[in-house]
């Protein structure tokens, strides 16, 4: 996993993300996702963003190719007039007018990924495929 | 070193661009292998020495849309670029051969 790619998500992680957690304002399901939605005032990095974040969790993919072994963690930020869906392990986001789109392409974009990873050798990948690709194994399961 | 080089994006924050600068630099610079899965965007893989170290989304071709600073970072973070490596990336001092050299630096 790319620590600068996790690390700058909206300035999400460590005490910050602690404090969001916390102080959660709404938890509920959206579009079959577990969604908690937090008001978010310290992320000083991106002009464009609204300030708040929500955490989800995919739990299918649209495929019969793969089986979701654990849920997969996704947050979403907030932008004018658009969703960003992010999934920081395997460095992807998804897009979209609405959660529920932004969701719908992360899950896309998550499947290409997968397709690729899976079907290359461990010779052909750097240090960050690689650690994509051990993340991917934990959250799928190729069906044969 | 990527936390340093983050600090330093901190500092020079990415500046503004359309979005179809942003893929046109890309593509013309960076040269990526184009895959076209299932998702609406594709995705360009980077190569170095026959091994695959990176992947970007590419933007769609929006003249006049500017891409969303928050989502410019992104790109940036996936090309191992820090703020103004991707600011001279974008506005050209930044070549192709010497986005090559950092970017063999940054995943070795």
């Amino acid at each position: 996993m790319d620590e600068n790619w996790e690390n700058s998500q909206a300035s999400m992680s460590g005490t910050a993300y602690a404090d969001m957690i916390k102080s959660a304002q709404n938890v509920g399901f959206v579009g079959g996702l577990l969604v908690a939605s937090y008001l978010y005032s310290k992320d000083s990095s991106s002009s464009d963003c609204k300030n708040i974040v929500s955490d989800g969790k995919i739990e299918s993919l649209p495929s019969d190719d793969y089986e979701v072994l654990s849920s997969i963690d996704v947050k979403f930020q907030y932008l004018e007039g658009e969703v960003l869906a992010l999934q920081t392990d395997l460095e992807l986001y998804g897009e979209g007018e609405n959660q529920f789109e932004a969701v719908n392409d992360l899950k896309l974009e998550i499947l290409d990924l997968a397709d690729d990873l899976f079907n290359a050798s461990e010779s052909e990948l750097g240090k960050h495929p690689k650690a994509w690709k051990k993340a991917i194994m934990r959250m799928l399961k190729k069906c044969q | 070193m990527e936390k340093s080089n983050h600090a330093h994006a901190e500092k020079m924050p990415i500046n503004p661009y359309p979005e179809s600068e942003i893929r046109a630099k890309i593509l013309n610079k960076i040269d990526p292998v184009l895959k076209k899965g299932n998702s609406k965007h594709t995705r360009g893989d980077i190569y170095i020495d026959g091994k695959w170290v990176a992947k970007v989304k590419i933007p769609n071709h929006h003249p006049k849309k500017m891409m969303y600073k928050s989502k410019s970072k992104f790109i940036a973070q996936d090309l191992k670029l820090s703020g103004d490596e991707f600011n001279d990336l974008i506005d050209c001092p930044l070549k192709g051969p010497a986005y090559y050299e950092i970017l063999r630096k940054k995943v070795s």
